[in-house]
């Protein structure tokens, strides 16, 4: 079980001081819950930057580079077959799929990079039961403290409410 | 924001007065070696001039595509590009030697003996187009349109910095140059589009590609935003448009310059592809004479230099940001284009086999030392960033991504 | 001489005559307004159209039967004219498509603000004519159940498609690109069923929209991610875009047929595909703003961007023909001058001034401002682009075809009421999947409008927070 203190904020400038804020007073396990992506967030709550761009360059590469193979064993060495006097092996010829082939797989590791880095799917997550929690992708912008046990519970609901939380909540679950 | 002050420019008559020499020196050279060999002088120029022009329009093009698309974040890089299209009429000057050279350089201006009836039939075909009054005639209207166009947006930016602030009469003369170009822009491009069908392709009139004139001009945008990226790192000293661009403005022309080499590479490719897999007599000649006989080394290096290289450099975030970085990438690609050009124009001298004169060189250095010199005294005593364009402010304070 | 930096932002742009956003409202009403044709009951004339889309799509299925049952010689297809209309639909369902990815992607890239209201209608116009467009070399295949040879499978035949050929290029393009399309599209709608599970009332629509929203939570460590894989999309469409297109416009320009072999195709094609696509859009957009009350999102600045765009594709397209023209007589070929001839003055000389009123002259009006922000000028337009763009694909396959090299083999074309059919078809089962996109999916994306409004709102805060200080300093 593990447990979580929300706390609603009315616009995302005070949401990131009050996230300031709360980490200056040592609440490091922070995660801000907003209904669009929120300039400084990721600053403050010392997020690094996403390493999906290198996954999508090996994907891509590797999608090229494994078009471009089964290109040259269908047509040059399985089953070689002489159209209008071009080579077998037609290096040219070869490169719109690879291209294709390349983007295909650098968007499908992308898509799912994006699924599985974010958690998903996972539509039972404890958050999810709070009617309060629904404004997180309407017009509120909260912020979750992870704590443990009860008297972590209590300080980090006072730390909310004394950063200017309109609505503070605590929330039990499974991770 | 800091109180920085923007400057005009006051330095560099030296560097002026030294390429205006260097440029006076290289074309003397090149004369006298055309009175050795006229043939391979007059190439030798010919690549020159248009690489030299290439520049020129490729900032011309750029800089009207800017205004048409009311793109405010280059502002602050807009006077370099506003220089370099200025300079066009110097090019109707640089274009006389051409002019005389026509026989030494168009096959269908002095017939070479050993034509087949069916070529002579063609070039009687295309003689209503391809001829020596005509050709005089559409170079008049190019540098015409082109000169007219630069000349007035230089002018009126110009104009704009000496007004007192970003009054009315300056947010219309903004207003006036985003009309122009707009309205010339397509004129322009069937320019450009003639013009290389005129002085490059025509070089082997027999021969066609209906693509060849987006490669060039994609070509000559890539060029004009490498020297920007150029002049950029050393334009840095205090006010000046170097020191004021920061890393957002250094990553959208670099991710800029990533999409005009992409671009070029798309045309060449597409170009090359529909030619090698039809395979038709008339078509392939072109590339036997640009592939064979040490060419093909030439086309490797083009491939692999003018796009492979800078393609993954470019898609580096750190490469885009950093000034220096991207001026490397730039003048790597300035050198890349002058080889695309020889490539170009030299095989059409000698097919299939890869010769290289010193003419080019002398003629690179002389039509280069007198375009260099043109800059720089359009740039004297000017401010480097136009001070009064309301989107200056906008510019200066463009977002990260 | 110097010249202090200049410190005050202009407060509003002094040239630009139309805002993003035609008002500011709080986050929950803006959402609210957003979902409101999803979340209320569809008025009459949503059901007219329905009921018109869904006879059409009975017709494309009778088409389609009929050419399973009989097979493509019900079709006006005849040697040498064996591509017609089938292919005609074919690049112009496609190249329909791919104005969504330009608007939603590109305009990402370039950082264009104005995309936001947009581009969810735009992406899912992508989707419906992918299909449409997909359908037809499937059912152009002679035996379109064998379709699984175009994919290289390790089989008992021991055969592979024949990878010289730009049709099994085609089928890889496609593929990739309705797949890249697909995930694109519902990444970005990920937010948005976010939000219309939190908004909704009803628990089975909560419950539909929770399952489809995979759990979203819009944490930062979400939207860390969601922004740099979302970018990284748009990057890989753009050039996937121009290779779709390039690629289909090889299906024409690797064959020796005077008019088709060109080099010019693959950029021609591309821009034809734009143009076409951004016709279409409008053409849905402009009905769809005035029918769910989307005024103060899709704003006069979008007309005026969406109009801006479709002259400048124009005259790309304009180019195209130019270089057709004049190099088809500069080549000196007799074939290539009589297929431009037969263009110009002989029996496809109506079709070909008809498309050059609407692809060349009709988008010219649009260097007038005021005509740009006029809803019914340009919707007009918008469907004269439409008809001229199917017509000028239909006139580069087919008179090249019917009139190539020996006058003996010389045959003309005339489509079938099956052909016919396939074509109003394909347009009705594209009419239905709109209309039902507009139901049940939130047409305009929330989350990006929300944030559009934060940042004009900030922005504006900061001219005004300055011009005050420099009052105050003055």
């Amino acid at each position: 079980m593990s447990r979580w203190v929300l706390g609603e904020f009315r616009s995302p400038e005070r949401m990131v001081e009050a996230a300031r804020a709360l980490r200056a007073s040592g609440f490091l396990r922070l995660d801000a819950h907003t209904p669009y992506p929120v300039e400084d967030v990721d600053a403050v709550l010392g997020l690094p930057a996403s390493r999906l761009p290198l996954l999508a360059l090996l994907a891509g590469v590797g999608g090229a580079v494994g078009a471009y193979v089964v290109q040259w064993f269908t047509q040059a060495v399985d089953w070689p077959l002489n159209v209008g006097g071009r080579p077998l092996h037609s290096g040219p010829a070869f490169i719109p799929v690879t291209f294709e082939s390349a983007v295909l797989a650098a968007a499908g590791a992308i898509f799912l990079g994006v699924i599985v880095a974010c958690g998903l799917p996972r539509v039972t997550h404890p958050f999810l039961d709070q009617e309060a929690f629904r404004s997180a992708s309407i017009d509120g912008f909260w912020l979750a403290v992870a704590v443990d046990g009860s008297e972590g519970v209590d300080a980090a609901e006072g730390a909310l409410r004394q950063f200017g939380a309109a609505v503070v909540l605590a929330v039990e679950g499974r991770r | 924001m800091t109180a920085a002050v923007l400057t005009r420019l006051t330095e560099g008559r030296r560097v002026t007065w030294g390429a205006a020499a260097v440029g006076s020196l290289g074309l003397l050279a090149t004369l006298l070696g055309g009175w050795a060999a006229p043939r391979e002088a007059a190439h030798g120029y010919l690549f020159a001039f248009a690489y030299w022009l290439s520049l020129s329009l490729g900032a011309l093009i750029i800089l009207a595509a800017f205004h048409a698309a009311r793109a405010r974040w280059p502002t602050v890089l807009r006077r370099s590009l506003e220089i370099m299209a200025a300079s066009c009429p110097l090019f109707a000057l640089l274009f006389v030697p051409v002019a005389l050279a026509m026989p030494h350089l168009f096959p269908w201006v002095a017939l070479p003996s050993g034509l087949s009836g069916h070529d002579l039939q063609l070039l009687a075909h295309k003689q209503p187009y391809l001829n020596v009054p005509f050709f005089l005639g559409r170079a008049l209207l190019y540098f015409a349109v082109w000169g007219a166009v630069g000349v007035l947006l230089f002018r009126w930016s110009v104009r704009q910095d000496a007004e007192p602030g970003i009054t009315e009469r300056a947010v219309r003369i903004t207003l006036y140059q985003r009309r122009l170009a707009s309205g010339a822009l397509p004129l322009m491009v069937l320019c450009l589009s003639f013009a290389s069908l005129d002085w490059l392709m025509s070089l082997e009139p027999l021969w066609q590609s209906t693509v060849y004139a987006l490669t060039v001009g994609c070509g000559a945008v890539v060029g004009a935003l490498a020297t920007v990226a150029l002049t950029a790192a050393f334009a840095r000293g205090a006010g000046q448009f170097g020191a004021l661009m920061g890393p957002a403005h250094f990553l959208r022309l670099g991710t800029l310059l990533l999409g005009f080499v992409c671009l070029w590479a798309y045309c060449g490719f597409s170009q090359f592809l529909l030619v090698w897999i039809a395979s038709l007599p008339e078509e392939v000649t072109w590339y036997r004479a640009r592939l064979d006989g040490g060419w093909i080394a030439v086309a490797v290096a083009l491939a692999v230099g003018h796009f492979g290289v800078p393609f993954f450099l470019l898609l580096l975030r750190r490469v885009k940001q950093h000034a220096g970085a991207l001026a490397a990438v730039g003048a790597w690609l300035l050198l890349m284009r002058a080889l695309d050009v020889y490539w170009l124009v030299w095989p059409a001298l000698s097919p299939g086999m890869a010769t290289f004169h010193w003419t080019s060189a002398t003629a690179w250095a002389g039509v280069g030392g007198w375009t260099v010199a043109a800059w720089g005294l359009l740039a004297r005593g000017g401010y480097t960033v136009p001070v009064r364009d309301p989107f200056l402010p906008h510019s200066l304070r463009v977002p990260r991504s | 001489m110097s010249e202090p930096l200049p410190l005050a932002p202009v407060t509003a742009d002094p040239l630009v005559v139309h805002p993003l956003l035609e008002e500011r409202r709080p986050d929950a009403q803006l959402g609210e307004a957003l979902l409101r044709p999803v979340l209320t009951a569809p008025g009459m004339g949503w059901w007219a159209l329905v009921g018109v889309c869904a006879a059409l799509s009975v017709l494309l299925a009778v088409a389609i039967t009929i050419t399973f049952v009989t097979g493509v010689g019900t079709w006006g297809n005849n040697i040498p004219v064996a591509w017609a209309f089938g292919i005609t639909n074919f690049v112009w369902w496609i190249g329909i498509g791919h104005a969504g990815t330009l608007i939603s992607a590109i305009l990402l890239l370039f950082g264009m603000k104005w995309r936001n209201s947009v581009n969810r209608m735009a992406e899912a116009m992508t989707l419906f004519a992918l299909v449409c467009a997909a359908l037809f070399p499937l059912l152009h295949l002679g035996r379109p159940w064998k379709f699984y040879y175009l994919v290289p499978y390790p089989s008992s035949l021991r055969m592979w498609p024949q990878f010289r050929s730009p049709l099994t290029w085609d089928v890889v393009a496609i593929t990739t690109y309705l797949t890249v399309s697909v995930l694109f599209w519902y990444l970005g709608l990920l937010p948005d069923l976010a939000t219309a599970r939190d908004t909704a009332k009803q628990p089975w629509r909560r419950r539909v929209w929770g399952l489809l929203s995979l759990g979203w939570r819009g944490s930062a460590r979400h939207w860390r991610h969601w922004r740099t894989g979302y970018l990284l999309l748009a990057g890989l469409a753009t050039p996937l875009v121009v290779s779709v297109h390039t690629i289909v416009s090889f299906d024409f320009a690797v064959a020796q047929l005077p008019g088709w072999h060109s080099t010019v195709f693959p950029p021609y094609f591309v821009a034809g595909a734009i143009f076409s696509g951004l016709a279409m859009v409008l053409s849905l957009l402009i009905p769809a703003r005035r029918a769910l009350h989307l005024h103060a999102v899709v704003t006069q600045a979008h007309l005026d961007a969406l109009a801006r765009l479709l002259l400048v594709s124009g005259l790309f397209v304009a180019y195209g023909y130019v270089q057709e023209h004049f190099f088809g007589w500069y080549s000196g070929s007799p074939y290539e001058m009589h297929v431009m001839n037969i263009l110009r003055t002989g029996p496809y000389a109506p079709a070909f001034w008809t498309v050059f009123a609407c692809n060349v002259l009709v988008p010219q009006l649009f260097w007038s401002a005021r005509l740009r922000t006029q809803p019914v000028v340009l919707w007009c337009a918008a469907l004269l682009v439409n008809v001229g763009m199917w017509l000028e694909r239909f006139i580069i396959i087919v008179s090249p075809l019917s009139e190539d090299f020996l006058p003996s083999s010389w045959r003309h074309y005339a489509p079938t009421w099956v052909d016919l059919s396939l074509l109003s078809g394909t347009v009705g089962l594209f009419g239905l999947g709109f209309l039902l996109f507009l139901r049940f999916l939130p047409p305009v994306p929330i989350s990006e409008v929300k944030e559009l409004q934060h940042e004009l709102e900030a922005s504006e805060a900061f001219a005004h927070d300055v011009s005050v200080r420099q009052g105050g300093a003055r």
